[in-house]
């Protein structure tokens, strides 16, 4: 670790209190911290990609995790104060009174979207089919290619 | 007298543009014939009238032509036929690795720069970098003679009215985590997103991240940052994308820290335009960004995240603190302030220039 503040080094104060704070907070679980994501589906992994066809095959198996939207009740922050328990208050109400509807949307919403992540897969399937058709008719095409160029060389 | 710039591409918020714009603007003050080429097809449509085709480009002997060199391209072939003096403007390469995987077709063209880089350089008249990273780039690449001419900085882009749809729609109780820049893969916009959720999450979830910059260059890697802020369930997380003159002034004014955590910089302009605003600007020591820093604002190197957090956080709540890194910042803006560019680019054209050498000659006599 290093800390320069206006030219100066201050890594030993101010970074000593920073590495101590952070780890207070990385003791931190559940809600309290951020969401964690799974190393394997998690959106960084794009970062392995070798290639630009590489990306894409990533890319849709990870968008099949992530084509729904749960309906997971959610942190409501407070803030200090009377104020902001009131406030808190009515949100978790309101959130309480909308909570059927957001459902249903979620179904439909969700269901939309898992068909155009489907539509997705099998164009690429038909596609790689598709390359691989083409790949073999060109293979045959060369081979055969060089075979009528080696006769007529040999005439 | 002739001296024409040579650009690989022209486009609104881009540094190297507005470098040219400057120069040209300069080098009609001093009366020498001044235009910017470029190929039309990587032109942005406000900017078509202040250039020109590159087809359109003549030299003869005794002018001199300057090219800002940052990727292979077309450009750079015009400028190596061209019977001026040649002078290339080095602002570096990205290194292709980081678009691996991103965009296959742009990390084969900066591949191409990068391997071409040597050759070019030992067949111009001068080689000029915007920072001394660039130059020991160059150095160990085996170019002598390498003059260093730090990347201009025109305050007058930011000294306009904010866009007030964008002032008022971030001015409220939430604290405003800024990043400006292109969206491409060494700019590291996953490291800011990271500590914004834990900054989010466990400091202050009264808090925002304004994402501002072209999201075209790397567009898969824009995907995986949008989907890496849906993973940590950030809202707040706001992609702004490409901003006007206009917007990035209001960008600026409602912004509380600015943070760069990129990996590969020739210089970074945005930390300059920051500074300008009084916004606290927090980078990582990389590539040329210390020389931009100038030893302002604060610079960190090897913080995780979640360190990250706490240094956004700290720099939020501390008004000593906060203090200190604007007076510096107000410090390094004097400097640049002072700087007497012209007198450099005088300096650095002499040899072709004799008028201006004369006139050096005079001065430093004089004194």
């Amino acid at each position: 670790m290093k800390i320069t503040v206006a030219g100066q080094d201050c890594t030993e104060k101010l970074g000593g209190e920073i590495r101590q704070k952070a780890a207070a907070l990385k003791k931190l679980t559940g809600r309290a911290a951020p969401p964690e994501v799974s190393a394997e589906i998690g959106a960084l992994v794009l970062h392995k990609a070798s290639s630009d066809a590489d990306y894409l095959d990533h890319f849709v198996r990870l968008l099949r995790y992530r084509d729904a939207f749960d309906t997971y009740d959610f942190d409501i922050p407070r803030r200090p104060g009377p104020f902001g328990t009131v406030l808190a208050g009515i949100k978790r109400v309101l959130w309480k009174l909308l909570r059927y509807q957001q459902d249903r949307i979620a179904f439909r919403q969700n269901m939309i979207n898992g068909l155009f992540t489907n539509a997705i897969e099998f164009e690429m399937a038909e596609r790689k089919k598709t390359d691989a058709e083409l790949g073999q008719r060109l293979d045959k095409a060369e081979a055969l290619l060089s075979k009528l160029t080696a006769e007529k060389m040999a005439k | 007298m002739n001296i024409h710039q040579i650009l690989a591409g022209f486009a609104d918020g881009d540094a190297i543009s507005h470098e040219a714009l400057q120069l040209r603007e300069i080098l009609r003050r001093w009366g020498c014939g001044s235009d910017i080429y470029c190929d039309p097809a990587t032109v942005s449509p406000s900017l078509r009238d202040e250039c020109r085709p590159l087809t359109a480009y003549s030299s003869k002997t005794g002018d001199i032509c300057l090219h800002h060199y940052g990727i292979n391209s077309l450009s750079t072939d015009f400028f190596l036929l061209s019977a001026a003096k040649k002078i290339i403007i080095y602002h570096n390469i990205t290194p292709a690795e980081y678009f691996g995987g991103f965009d296959d077709a742009l990390a084969a063209r900066l591949l191409a720069g990068r391997s071409r880089l040597r050759d070019i350089c030992r067949c111009v008249d001068a080689v000029w970098t915007v920072s001394h990273f660039n130059a020991a780039e160059l150095k160990s690449l085996g170019v002598d003679n390498v003059q260093v001419f730090p990347l201009l900085f025109s305050p007058r882009m930011l000294d306009i009215t904010p866009e007030p749809l964008i002032v008022a729609k971030f001015t409220d109780a939430l604290k405003n985590i800024l990043f400006v820049g292109r969206i491409v893969p060494n700019k590291r916009v996953e490291d800011v997103i990271k500590a914004f959720a834990w900054f989010n999450k466990t400091i202050n979830p009264y808090s925002r991240l304004l994402i501002v910059g072209s999201n075209r260059s790397a567009p898969r890697y824009y995907a995986m940052l949008r989907m890496l802020a849906g993973d940590l369930d950030l809202p707040n997380v706001c992609f702004e994308g490409f901003a006007s003159p206009a917007g990035l002034a209001a960008y600026y004014r409602v912004a509380d820290a600015y943070v760069c955590p990129s990996v590969h910089e020739g210089y970074c302009l945005p930390l300059l335009e920051a500074m300008h605003c009084d916004v606290p600007v927090i980078a990582r020591e990389a590539g040329g960004m210390p020389e931009a820093m100038d030893g302002a604002g604060v610079m960190y190197a090897g913080l995780d995240e979640v360190e990250l957090a706490e240094l956004i956080n700290r720099v939020l709540s501390d008004s000593e603190l906060a203090g200190k890194i604007i007076a510096s910042q107000r410090e390094r803006m004097q400097k640049l302030k002072a700087r007497q560019t012209e007198e450099e680019l005088k300096t650095l054209l002499a040899a072709w220039l004799p008028s201006f050498a004369t006139r050096s000659g005079e001065r430093e006599g004089g004194q």
